[in-house]
């Protein structure tokens, strides 16, 4: 199921939040594993199952390294099999297609490759999971013995197919303990709405602009229409992805949860290095956490500092799906970041904040590109529409397509910026009942135009689906 | 465990959004249940709407049971009318002039017509150069074009709209030296300023049916009918047509559909509609169906939309006729029903057998293709048809 259909705002939503508020405090912990699981299974009633498999399996290797407290060597065993066992459900469903393609070009080999469908959120469940077992054998956290409990935390509705990722750590208080209050229920259906509005309205309207490129042959295309193209697709995953967040974070209050922050206007960011720590920032800090730290960090000297970035970034492109051009997305922002580190950072700092920012832009951008586009070769082509227009600057179907999305375009950059936050910030200090008026108001305001275009919906995908 | 439920709040506007929120949740999911009679069929949209999935473990398997309550919700959904012109409007206040396909001019809807689908262009051509090889017979071709190509200057700026008048003399150029082409682009193009297409809906009106019906006879040899010839009688002036139904965009005026009849010319003494071979055909006294004129659908005023065969019969003096058409026909036969005592007519669409099984093909003196650009590439596809 997906926040942003019919079947999940008018009846799930309603249904699984009456359920949870009317029951008592040990049961609802019940309601929300089978709210889960109710919700995993309308968008994958087979896969289901190996979600159940793999809690489990990660259940018991936590009851196990805390039953074992003193025996390294058993501990190490019991991490190794859920690390094995969660890496090996992403080798098998979202990396075997890749791998065997290349032992198939490369060797005199022929293997079948079976075409295993991507199940929904595997890339998020597990690495929330492995992120209990990993902080368990560290000595981070407690050990969860409700097995229910543990189940609850993997399924938890919010974030199990698009994240945020939330680790184990950061909700092991609230599993157990939470309370859910007005106020929070309040903020979280204001933050629910204003991700709900990011996605119908922003992100599937101006996608359908980058749709339209794409499908265009990248060979003919004049510059403006691919820069267009290009920044439609900047602006819709953005969109798409931080209003996903929101809308997690929005029910996570809701259900008396604090989930992390997962997007902090990354497109105003000064740096490669400062813009990953305000995109996607649950998925960097798990690289952080789980890789990079262990591999060494900075405490190594600053060439194997520099290593250690390439790999991590190189992993986290890869994260994203299992091709050469999210690799090199990985890359391209390692060896950025690695350029910053070794001085560039504070060339940046020096110069005026709007060229920095602009520097920032325009790497994320030409990351899209890489990211969005099918195989290396067109890749290349829709590079060389940017910079050369095929001999076309501007021709009339980019000034059709400017003029068609100049709304969606002003919008979006406006809300890429913090003048929105700013601005609530400025209300709320004009007292609660002016700042609660208008809340109510525009919040209002945006379910119903939500509803408008949902109920009309033709083009409703999630982005982030496929990782 | 400690899991409370805390009324308590800062302010009473905190309470005032989950109130407005759960209400309004909980508000469209019960009329969503409890709607008591749901229909199946949108006549303001002219699109059937999604039945209740059939929920079983296949479906639920492959996830059609899912898919299919999801539409079914977005077409069942309270005033639903309602929310798709709020759409409209709010799609048309942020400067967007394209919805559903459809271009919103000012003064008429232009169903997009993107991209030739010069794939086909071959395909289409054999085979109705094999048609036209098979069968001995004279065989005419006519290419509407649509208004997107007369009307293109009412097309946005740089909207994708392809140059129909060189598809369709390319189209021409491919076609045998036995078959004629009957090429009304120019003469519909001179006339552009009159109302001879639509404004709500996809087809050509009468007056613009008239027009061709005039370069027709030119070409096919009969003495066509002056417009001082006909009665023309306004059947309706509010029709609201298909490209009206995708976009449900109330700010252009309804169309009129005109029926011209001439009582200098022939008479009509028989219609027969068939729906397969075997079936006994219904017969009428008339082309026009006028209770057609009560529904949304106005344009089945003529002949009640489209039929897999028709024939009509009518006191002219000339030879037989077939047209193998699509539904801008349907406005056009009524002219040839005073030229040719019998006038046959094909939807390939719709017919269940060969079309040598609904007529005898051999038997007809003239054989003509009547399509607009909108389908061509599946329309002339005669293949497995004429192989029959």
């Amino acid at each position: 199921m997906v926040f942003s259909s019919l079947v999940f705002l008018f009846f799930f939503l309603p249904i699984t939040l009456i359920v949870y508020f009317l029951s008592g405090k040990r049961l609802k912990n019940i309601v929300l594993l089978l709210s889960g699981l109710i919700f995993y299974a309308w968008g994958e009633p087979l896969y289901v199952l190996i979600m159940i498999v793999s809690a489990a399996i990660d259940y018991f290797a936590g009851r196990l390294l805390d039953k074992f407290k003193r025996n390294e060597k058993l501990r190490r065993v019991f991490l190794l099999v859920s690390v094995v066992m969660n890496l090996g459900l992403l080798a098998v469903f979202k990396y075997s297609s890749f791998f065997i393609g290349i032992i198939n070009d490369l060797t005199v080999f022929d293997i079948k490759d079976p075409n295993l469908p991507l199940p929904i959120g595997i890339s998020f469940y597990t690495f929330q999971s492995m992120s209990y077992t990993i902080d368990l054998y560290r000595r981070h956290i407690k050990v969860q013995k409700k097995f229910s409990s543990f189940l609850c935390y993997v399924t938890l509705f919010p974030q199990i197919v698009a994240g945020p990722i939330v680790r184990y750590a950061d909700v092991a208080n609230e599993i157990d303990d939470r309370t859910v209050t007005a106020d929070k229920v309040s903020d979280g259906i204001g933050i629910f709405i204003k991700g709900l509005a990011k996605k119908v309205l922003i992100a599937n309207n101006i996608g359908m602009l980058w749709t339209t490129v794409k499908a265009m042959e990248f060979s003919e295309i004049s510059a403006l229409t691919a820069w267009l193209g290009i920044l439609a697709f900047t602006f819709q995953i953005y969109f798409d992805f931080s209003g996903y967040s929101d809308m997690a974070v929005g029910l996570g209050k809701m259900l008396g949860f604090d989930f992390p922050q997962n997007f902090d206007h990354p497109y105003i960011s000064k740096s490669v290095t400062e813009f990953w720590r305000r995109w996607h920032i649950t998925l960097g800090t798990w690289f952080r956490e789980y890789v990079y730290i262990p591999l060494g960090g900075n405490r190594k000297g600053l060439s194997r500092t520099c290593i250690n970035l390439l790999i991590t970034w190189t992993l986290t492109g890869f994260w994203h799906g299992a091709s050469f051009n999210f690799l090199l997305w990985g890359l391209y922002f390692g060896i950025l970041i690695v350029i910053e580190k070794l001085g560039f950072a504070k060339i940046l700092e020096k110069l005026p904040k709007i060229i920095s920012k602009l520097y920032t832009f325009i790497i994320a951008v030409f990351g899209w590109v890489l990211f969005d586009t099918e195989t290396l070769a067109d890749t290349g082509k829709f590079f060389k529409a940017m910079f050369t227009g095929n001999g076309v600057f501007a021709d009339s179907t980019a000034v059709y397509l400017l003029s068609g999305y100049l709304f969606w375009f002003i919008i979006s950059a406006l809300g890429s910026t913090e003048i929105f936050d700013n601005s609530v910030k400025k209300l709320q200090d004009k007292g609660s009942l002016i700042y609660g008026f208008t809340k109510t108001l525009t919040v209002s305001a945006m379910l119903f135009i939500c509803i408008v275009f949902l109920v009309n919906a033709t083009y409703n995908p999630f982005l982030y689906f496929r990782f | 465990m400690k899991l409370k439920l805390n009324l308590e709040t800062k302010s009473d506007t905190t309470k005032i959004l989950p109130m407005i929120f759960f209400s309004c949740l909980i508000l469209f999911g019960l009329l969503i249940i409890l709607e008591p009679k749901k229909p199946t069929f949108s006549e303001i949209e002219n699109r059937s709407l999604a039945a209740f999935p059939e929920v079983n473990l296949k479906t639920i398997e492959n996830r059609e049971a899912m898919n299919g309550i999801e539409t079914y919700i977005a077409d069942h959904f309270p005033e639903r009318i309602f929310w798709v012109k709020t759409k409209t409007a709010i799609e048309m206040a942020i400067g967007s002039r394209e919805i559903n396909g459809v271009y919103i001019s000012k003064e008429r809807f232009i169903h997009k017509m993107p991209a030739a689908d010069n794939e086909n262009v071959n395909g289409n051509a054999d085979n109705t150069n094999q048609f036209a090889d098979s069968y001995d017979t004279r065989v005419y071709v006519m290419l509407v074009p649509t208004a997107a190509a007369i009307y293109s200057d009412l097309v946005p700026y740089g909207a994708p709209n392809f140059n129909q008048k060189e598809y369709l003399a390319d189209v021409y150029d491919r076609l045998d030296g036995n078959i004629t082409p009957v090429d009304i682009y120019d003469e519909l193009y001179s006339k552009k300023d009159e109302y001879i297409y639509y404004r709500t809906d996809h087809h050509w009106n009468t007056a613009g049916a008239f027009i061709a019906y005039q370069k027709a006879g030119e070409v096919m040899g009969f003495e066509p009918l002056l417009e001082q010839d006909f009665e023309i009688e306004h059947a309706t002036d509010e029709f609201l047509g298909s490209r009206y139904s995708n976009v449900l965009y109330d700010g252009m005026k309804a169309d009129t559909i005109d029926i011209y009849t001439s009582p200098s010319g022939a008479e009509v003494t028989s219609v027969e509609i068939s729906v397969s071979p075997d079936s006994e055909p219904a017969v009428y006294d008339d082309m026009y169906f006028r209770e057609w004129l009560k529904t949304k659908n106005k344009y089945g005023v003529f002949f009640s939309g489209d039929q897999p065969f028709i024939s009509i019969k009518s006191t002219a003096k000339g030879g037989k006729i077939l047209v193998i058409k699509d539904s801008y026909a349907n406005c056009f036969i009524p002219f040839l029903t005073n030229h040719y005592s019998e006038v046959a007519v094909l939807d390939l669409r719709y017919i269940n057998a060969s079309p040598d099984e609904y007529a005898d093909i051999n038997d007809f003196d003239s054989v003509l293709f009547l399509y607009n650009m909108i389908d061509i590439p599946l329309n002339l596809d005669l293949g497995d048809q004429t192989a029959g």
